[in-house]
C-alpha cells in the first residue's frame, strides 16, 4: 500500500507523460505540468505521512535474545502471572475493542493429555512453552512455524501421585529465567530445563507422595532463587515455601507455615501488623497438631524488587473439622511477606484465624501503587476465599480496605483495627452439626483462578465463583498418606442461581464496577490488554473477549472443551499480536467430569459434585492449546488458510 | 524421629480399631473363618478380566450380603479414611466413585479384595497391613453400594 521510491518515480513519470509533449512546451502546458506535479507531490507527501504514522504505530518484529528476556517486554510472557507484580496485563494493543470481533484461530496444539488444564503457556522469543497436567510433559513449540514441535521433555512422574492430588492432577505452569524453564511435577520434583535444547539441567526432589505431598503450583524466579511450594493441605502435610538456587537446584532455605519461629523463619526483623507473641505457629494449636496442620503453599507468589519482598499465602489448616484443632492455627490462611534472599519473614497476616470453611489464603497478591486519599499507597490486592477483597499496605501488612466482592454470610465485616474477621456465630461449623447455606462455599468467593489488573482502566478483572454449601464436621483420624479432612460437604449455587461471575472491581473505591454472570464457576484465569479488552474462559466451552471499560461482550469462541486455563498474549515473530489459552476442564470445580464422579451422590470432590452435576451435559474432557490472531488483510491471505471459524463476534457482515 | 513417633501412634491407632472389628466378627461368624478364600485362590483372580486357558472358579466373599459385615464395612470405610479419597458414601473425589457401574479394576469380590490389599498403579494405596477379614468386610460394603442402586 505504501509507495516505494521507484513507484513514486514511476508515478511522477506517468504524470509528466500525461501532459502531452505539445502542451509541455507551451506556457499553459508548463503551468499545468507544474500544478499537476505540485498536486502529485503533495498527495505523495500526504500518503507518505500516513504510511509513516502507520509504520510507527504498528508493532515491529524483534529478534529477541532468548538468553536475556526483559521482564517488561510486552511481546513475551515469561511467567504465568506476566510480571512480578502479577498483573496479567499485556501492553500490546494491536488487538483492541474495535477489531477483536474478528479474532480467529491461527493454530492449535493437542497436549495429548486429559484432565484439568489450569496452566499458562509461556512465550520467550520465538518459542512457546507449556506444561501439561499429569504426567507434566513440557512442550516447546516453534512460533515461526505455527506451533511446530521443537522438543519435548517428559519427566518420569510417578503414577501413584495421581492418588494423592486432592483436586485433579493439574499444573499451573512453568517459569522462565536465564535460559532455563523451571516447573514442578506432581510427584514433588522441581526441574530446570535448558530452554533451547530441552535438556534437563537439574532435578530436585522436595517432597514425598507417601506423606500425601504433591506439587501443582507455578514457580517464580526472584533474585536467582526458584521459589516453590507444596500441595497437600487436605492430606495433613506440613506446608512450606522453599527457595532453590536457580543454577544448581540446591535448597537455599525453607520456610514452614507452622511450628516454632525458627522453622517459620521468623526472627528479630519480623513486624506483624496485628499479632504479638513468640512461636505462634505452635502456641495456637493443640499439642503437636501443627506437625500435620496443613498450611501448604500451592498458589501464587509475587515479588516487589524495590521493597525486596516476596508475597504468598498459605492454605487452610487440617482437618476441615475445626473442633479437632482449637486455637487460631497460625500461620495457616495467612499472607507472608519475606526476603527472597534469606526467607526471613518481614510480616505475616492471618486472614481466617481458626478457619472453619477451607478458606485457603493462597490466592494471588497483585502488587499495585494506588492513589488512595490523595496519597500514593504501595499496596497489594488480594481477593480471598472468604469473599472479601483486601487492599493492604504491602510494606507493613496493615489493612487499607476489605470489602466483599462475592456473596458472604459467614463474616459480617473485617475489623480494620484488629485485622480480624467478625464471624457470624450461626454459620460456625462444628463436628456432628449440619450447617446449611454457608456462603461462600469452601471453594470461596474465588479460588486459585487469578485476576488481572489494567493500569489503563485502573480496574481488577476477577474470575470467580457464586457458590454456597451445607457442611458437617466429622471426626477423622490421621493416617499418613490419606486425606485428613473430616467433613461432609455439599455445594450449591449462590444467591441469583448463577454459579460464576466475571467482574470488574475498582480497588481504590473498593466497589464492583460491572459484573457478568455465568452458568458455571469462572474457573479460568483473566487477561487484560492495552487494547482495552479482557479475556476469560468458561467451563461450558466459551472463550470470551469483553470491553475492559464496560464489560460488553465483544467476541466469543466455542472451544472443544471447557476452559480453566490462564489466557496470555504475545507478539509473534511476524509482529502480530496473539492470544493463547488452554482448554481442558477439570480442577476441583471440574472434578465431576475429569474424574467421572457419581453425580447421584452430592459429597464427591469435597462437595463440589453437588453443584456441578450438569457439567457433563456441557463438556467432556479435552486438552487443546488455542492460539488466536486477527486475520490477514483481505489482499494478503495467509498461505491457503481460509478464515472458517466457529467464532461469533459482534456484528460483522463478513462473518459466516 | 518425630515422623516415626507419629507413624507409630497412627499405626497403633489403626491396630486398635482393627482388632475391635476383627474380634466382633470372629465371635459372631465363626464359620466364616473356614470359608475364607485361600492365598492360592486369591492369586488366581484374573484382575484384568482376561484369561488364557481355563479360568479358576471365582472367589467368593464370605460376607457377601451379610448385613452385619456391611455395617462394619461402612464404619471401616470412614475409619480407614476410604471416604477421604472416595468421598462420603463413595461418590468419588481423589479416588473414583464406587457405587456406579464403571469399574476400573473389576467388581467381583476377588477383584475388590485385591485392589484394597495390593493397591493399584494409578494412586490406590495398598492396605496390606489390614487383616483379610477386615478387607472382606470392606468388600461387602463396597459391593453393597451398587447393589443398593439397582
Amino acid at each position: 500500500m505504501c509507495p516505494t521510491r521507484s513507484g513514486m518515480l514511476f508515478a511522477a513519470m506517468l504524470e509528466y507523460l500525461r501532459v502531452g509533449p505539445q502542451q509541455r512546451d507551451t506556457q499553459a502546458g508548463a503551468e499545468k505540468l507544474k500544478s499537476r506535479r505540485l498536486e502529485h507531490m503533495s498527495r505523495t507527501i500526504f500518503i507518505l505521512a500516513l504510511c509513516m504514522a502507520w509504520i510507527a504505530g504498528a508493532p515491529v518484529a524483534r529478534a529477541a535474545d532468548t538468553t536475556k528476556p526483559a521482564v517488561q517486554d510486552d511481546g513475551q510472557w515469561i511467567m504465568p502471572a506476566k510480571d512480578f507484580a502479577n498483573t496479567r496485563f499485556s501492553g500490546l494493543d494491536q488487538i483492541n475493542a474495535e477489531n477483536v470481533g474478528g479474532l480467529q484461530v491461527a493454530w492449535t496444539f493437542s497436549t495429548g493429555v486429559l484432565h484439568g488444564h489450569e496452566g499458562a503457556p509461556l512465550v520467550v522469543g520465538d518459542t512457546m512453552y507449556l506444561v501439561t497436567p499429569y504426567p507434566n510433559i513440557l512442550y516447546a513449540l516453534d512460533l515461526k512455524h505455527a506451533g511446530a514441535l521443537k522438543w519435548v521433555y517428559k519427566p518420569k512422574t510417578a503414577r501413584a501421585a495421581q492418588g494423592v492430588a486432592c483436586c485433579d492432577v493439574v499444573n499451573r505452569g512453568a517459569a522462565y529465567a536465564d535460559g532455563k524453564i523451571y516447573f514442578n511435577t506432581l510427584d514433588n520434583h522441581t526441574v530446570a530445563i535448558d530452554a533451547k535444547t530441552g535438556k534437563e539441567l537439574w532435578n530436585t526432589q522436595l517432597g514425598d507422595i507417601a506423606k500425601g505431598e504433591t506439587m501443582t503450583m507455578a514457580p517464580i524466579v526472584a533474585k536467582a532463587k526458584v521459589l516453590v511450594g507444596n500441595s497437600g493441605g487436605e492430606m495433613g502435610v506440613r506446608g512450606w515455601l522453599t527457595a532453590l538456587d536457580a543454577k544448581t537446584g540446591k535448597i537455599a532455605w525453607r520456610a514452614y507455615t507452622t511450628g516454632p519461629d525458627k522453622d517459620v523463619l521468623i526472627g528479630s526483623d519480623f513486624k506483624p501488623p496485628y499479632e504479638k507473641g513468640q512461636d505462634l505457629g505452635v502456641q495456637t494449636w493443640p499439642a503437636d497438631a501443627w506437625k500435620i496442620g496443613g498450611g501448604s503453599v500451592w498458589g501464587w507468589v509475587s515479588y516487589d524488587p524495590s521493597a525486596d519482598l516476596i508475597y504468598y499465602g498459605t492454605s487452610n489448616p487440617r482437618p476441615w473439622n475445626a473442633d479437632q484443632r482449637p486455637g487460631d492455627n497460625k500461620w495457616t490462611t495467612a499472607i507472608f511477606a519475606r526476603s527472597p534472599e534469606t526467607g526471613m519473614a518481614k510480616w505475616a497476616y492471618q486472614l481466617n484465624p481458626h478457619d472453619l470453611y477451607d478458606y485457603d489464603g493462597v490466592n494471588e497478591n497483585v502488587l499495585l501503587d494506588l492513589n488512595i486519599d490523595n496519597q500514593t499507597r504501595r499496596v497489594l490486592a488480594h481477593a480471598d476465599r472468604n469473599g472479601f477483597m483486601y487492599v493492604m499496605d504491602r510494606l507493613t501488612g496493615k489493612l487499607v480496605s476489605a470489602e466483599p466482592y462475592a456473596n458472604v454470610n459467614v463474616i459480617s465485616r473485617i475489623d480494620l483495627e484488629t485485622g480480624r474477621p467478625v464471624m457470624v456465630e450461626a454459620k460456625s461449623t462444628h463436628q456432628d452439626k449440619m450447617v446449611r447455606d454457608i456462603c461462600p462455599a469452601a471453594s470461596g468467593g474465588k479460588d486459585w483462578q487469578p485476576m488481572a489488573f489494567s493500569p489503563e482502566t485502573g480496574l481488577l478483572y476477577i474470575p470467580h465463583n457464586n457458590l454456597c454449601m451445607d457442611m458437617e464436621g466429622v471426626r477423622v483420624g490421621y493416617i499418613a498418606g490419606t486425606p485428613f479432612v473430616g467433613a461432609k460437604v455439599a455445594m450449591k449455587a449462590g444467591p441469583g442461581g448463577h454459579r460464576g461471575e466475571f467482574d470488574a472491581w475498582d480497588p481504590v473505591k473498593a466497589k464492583k464496577v460491572w459484573s457478568i454472570k455465568e452458568e458455571f464457576p469462572v474457573w479460568s484465569g483473566a487477561l487484560v490488554t492495552a487494547g482495552g479488552v479482557a479475556f476469560y474462559g468458561t467451563m461450558d466451552r466459551w472463550f470470551k473477549a469483553v470491553d475492559a471499560k464496560s464489560g460488553k461482550e465483544l467476541w466469543r469462541f466455542r472451544t472443544g472443551s471447557g476452559v480453566i486455563g490462564q489466557p496470555i498474549s504475545f507478539r509473534g515473530p511476524d509482529g502480530k499480536q496473539y492470544i493463547a489459552v488452554l482448554s481442558g476442564p477439570g480442577g476441583w470445580a471440574g472434578a465431576v467430569v475429569a474424574g467421572n464422579l457419581d453425580t447421584k451422590i452430592p459429597y464427591g470432590a469435597l462437595g463440589f459434585v453437588a453443584a456441578m452435576t450438569d457439567l457433563g451435559e456441557h463438556t467432556a474432557q479435552g486438552g487443546e492449546l488455542y492460539v488466536f490472531a486477527l486475520p490477514e488483510p483481505a489482499t494478503n491471505q495467509a498461505r491457503g488458510a481460509s478464515p472458517a471459524t466457529a467464532a461469533s463476534p459482534a456484528p460483522s457482515p463478513t462473518q459466516r | 524421629m518425630r515422623t516415626l513417633l507419629v507413624a507409630s501412634a497412627a499405626s497403633a491407632a489403626v491396630v486398635c480399631i482393627l482388632s475391635s472389628f476383627a474380634q466382633q466378627t470372629a465371635t459372631s461368624n465363626d464359620q466364616s473363618a473356614a470359608r475364607h478364600p485361600t492365598s492360592d485362590q486369591l492369586l488366581s483372580v484374573p484382575v484384568g478380566g482376561y484369561v488364557i486357558g481355563g479360568a479358576a472358579p471365582p472367589v467368593a466373599n464370605p460376607y457377601e450380603g451379610n448385613k452385619d459385615a456391611i455395617a462394619k464395612g461402612r464404619q471401616l470405610f470412614d475409619a480407614m479414611n476410604c471416604s477421604g479419597c472416595h468421598a462420603p458414601e463413595a461418590g468419588g473425589g481423589m479416588g473414583p466413585p464406587l457405587g456406579d457401574e464403571d469399574w476400573i479394576y473389576g467388581n467381583q469380590p476377588g477383584d475388590i479384595f485385591l485392589t484394597i490389599k495390593q493397591g493399584r498403579p494409578n494412586g490406590m494405596p495398598s492396605f496390606q497391613g489390614l487383616p483379610n477379614d477386615v478387607i472382606w468386610q470392606l468388600t461387602a460394603y463396597v459391593r453393597s453400594l451398587s447393589a443398593n442402586r439397582k
